[in-house]
This record gives C-alpha cells, structure tokens and sequence, in this order.
C-alpha cells in the first residue's frame, strides 16, 4: 500500500513539493527552496522545509547523502517515487474529473 | 540568526543543524523566514518523533515519555491539584465571621492560593491540549475556552459557572485524550476513584451520614470529579501513553 502524505498535517502541500523538487535528481536545502519557488511560485519558509524533510525522511520517502562543503543533499527513495507517482496520479485524477465537469456545465 | 537555532530542540540541531546554519547563510531570512523559523521550532518540540531518524525502526511506535517541557507542565499540573486540595482545606476551616447580621465563614483566606491552584492548572489544560491531534479541534476550542473560564474563576471564585465551564472543558479534554489514547489505564482509574469517592459521599449523605464537611452534595461531585479530573491530567503529561503528538491529521493533500 502506498503512504499518503495526509498524516504530515500542514506539511503535506510542502512535502509534495519537495518529492516533485527532487524527482529531476538530488538537491540540497537552498536548491530544493529555490526550485520550488520557481517551479509552483510557493515560497517555503526555512522551517517549513526542514519540518517536511524531516518527515520525509524519517518515513523513507528521501534519504540524506553524504554532505558537499557543508550542504546536505537529499534523494528520492524508491518509495517516495512510489507515494509521488501515487500523488500526482491521484491529483491527475482530480483535475481530469474537475474539467470534465466544467465541459459539462460549459454554455 | 543562530539565537532562532536554538530554540529547536538538541536532537535536532544535532541532526540538521549545520545544513540548517549553511541553508540561511546562502538566503538572508526576511522578518516571514524567522517567523517561520519559530513556528518549525515549534513544531521539532511538540512533534519530536518527526526528526528521529529514517532508520526501519524508527518507524515503529516507541515507549515514550515526552518532552521536558510537557512533562514540566505535568508536574506543575500535579502540584496545582495538591494546591487546590489545601485551598479547600484552608476554606472549610477559614475563621468564622459575625458581622451582627448573620454568622458566616470566611474563605477569603484561600483566595491566594486558589488563584495559583487554577492559574496551574490552565498550564495543564493547554498543554494537555497541545498534545492532542490537530483533528482535535473541538477539544482543543474546549480547553481554550476552559483556560480562559479557569482565569476569569481564580479572580472570582464565586462565578460558579465560570468554574462549571472549566470543569466541562477539562471533561471534554480527558474524554479525548482517552478516544486518541493519550490516556493510560492508570489515568482512567484516577477518574474513577473520583466518581467513585463521589458517589459513596452523595450515597452516605442520602442515608444520613453526615458529610464530612459543610458543603451540599452536589458541589462534593463537582469538587471530587475535578480533582480526579486535575490528577488524571498531570498522570497523563507525566507519562504519556504514546508518542505526543503522532501526526493524524487528516487534511487532503491541496493541489498545487
């Protein structure tokens, strides 16, 4: 069975984010920031991010490699390509089902 | 900066402090960063399972005993509850007054100490609440609402139904501390040695025994209940059942 991403409270929208961030390959703290900014527009506060990297990691969907010049970067395990695919197909779902709707109700 | 740092606790700072400190050289943090800096502090305290590793078996739920500062609020919340005790000993047996009008007994000499009792007590009750599940909201309002309640009443003990409102916010709280098991047996049968204590007073009242102090029946429910209700919450701060805030909350997943 897939984990969600819902028990993570209000780090579950940022934690989605970071999975997306990190699907191209590693990124440290300020990369995975910077990449999310651009990429959706959000800005994740330093707290944010570390409260979701925390719970990333500690239930194995990231995974902390040796740190570069101090910066530590993060990866993907195969279980946070799993919960991601997971995600982003139910949000696939999602948005399909809201357009059908909106074609039906169009004038 | 490091002053922000440092209000996280040290399990974490030791696990991502450096990559932390390395992370707000390269971005200055405006004034919303250090707010949000704070408010992950925050969270690490009260969700301290959340930076414990990714190792298999820190998955698993472990014995717990909570953080420090919970268990402080416990422990203030056990001295408030034997506080109140000598206040209600210090009002059955205050002086007793005669102002040529009537005969009364003064219990203005328990009103420092009940002040403190109950002021420690909203320490219990809002900590108690913070180790709840967010999905908790209705019990986490009551012991808001409580706490508010309980500081209106240790100004002016007369306000009974401010003090009926503490009560029931604190019964609202153990009610959903037990549902989420926050709760260990032995929190339970606290609880009901109070009732318990209660009803063998109303029942000794009812076949005319006398009380063992002035009061009337219902106020000795009320005052055994609370008291039970009071040492269950400090028993639960003290030693929690489970991880303190395991997260299960229910929220969707927003869409981006």
């Amino acid at each position: 069975m897939t984990p969600g991403l819902s028990e993570f409270g209000r780090f579950a929208e940022p934690s989605l984010y970071i999975l997306l961030s990190l699907s191209d390959g590693p990124k440290h703290g300020y990369a995975i920031m910077s990449d999310v900014e651009e990429s959706s527009g959000v800005p994740l506060g330093p707290g944010t991010l570390y409260g979701a990297l925390a719970r990333l990691e500690q239930r194995g969907l990231i995974e902390a490699l040796p740190p570069v010049e101090r910066r530590r970067p993060y990866r993907l395990t195969g279980l946070g390509v799993t919960t991601l695919k997971a995600q982003l197909d139910g949000l696939a779902g999602f948005a399909r089902t809201g357009l059908e709707r909106l074609r039906e109700v169009a004038p | 900066m490091s002053r922000l740092v440092a209000l996280y606790p040290r399990s974490w700072r030791e696990r991502y402090e450096d990559e932390f400190l390395v992370l707000l050289s390269e971005r200055s943090p405006d004034p919303l960063d250090r707010i949000d800096i704070v408010r992950g502090a925050i969270d690490a305290r009260l969700h301290p399972q959340a930076h414990r590793g990714s190792s298999p078996e820190s998955l698993e739920p472990l014995p717990y005993s909570g953080p420090w500062s919970i268990r402080r609020a416990g422990l203030v919340t056990l001295f408030g509850g034997f506080l109140w005790i000598a206040t209600m000993g210090i009002a059955v047996n205050g002086p007793i007054v005669r102002d040529g009008l009537q005969v009364y007994r003064d219990v203005g000499a328990a009103r420092p100490t009940f002040l403190i009792s109950v002021a420690l007590l909203i320490v219990g009750l809002w900590a108690a609440a913070a180790t709840l599940p967010s999905t908790s909201r209705f019990a986490r309002t009551a012991a808001f609402a409580a706490g508010f309640a309980g500081v209106l009443w240790a100004i002016a003990p007369w306000m009974l139904v401010v003090g009926a409102v503490l009560w029931l916010g604190l019964a609202v709280l153990a009610i959903e501390a037990a549902r989420t098991g926050r709760w260990r047996r032995s929190d339970a049968a606290i609880l009901v040695a109070g009732i318990a204590a209660a009803v063998v007073v109303v029942a000794a009242a009812l076949v005319g025994i006398k009380p063992p102090v002035a009061v009337s029946d219902i106020q000795f429910v009320a005052l055994l209940m609370l008291a039970s209700l009071w040492f269950a919450t400090a028993d639960a701060l003290l030693r929690p059942a489970i991880p303190i805030a395991d997260p299960t909350d229910d929220r969707p997943v927003t869409p981006p």
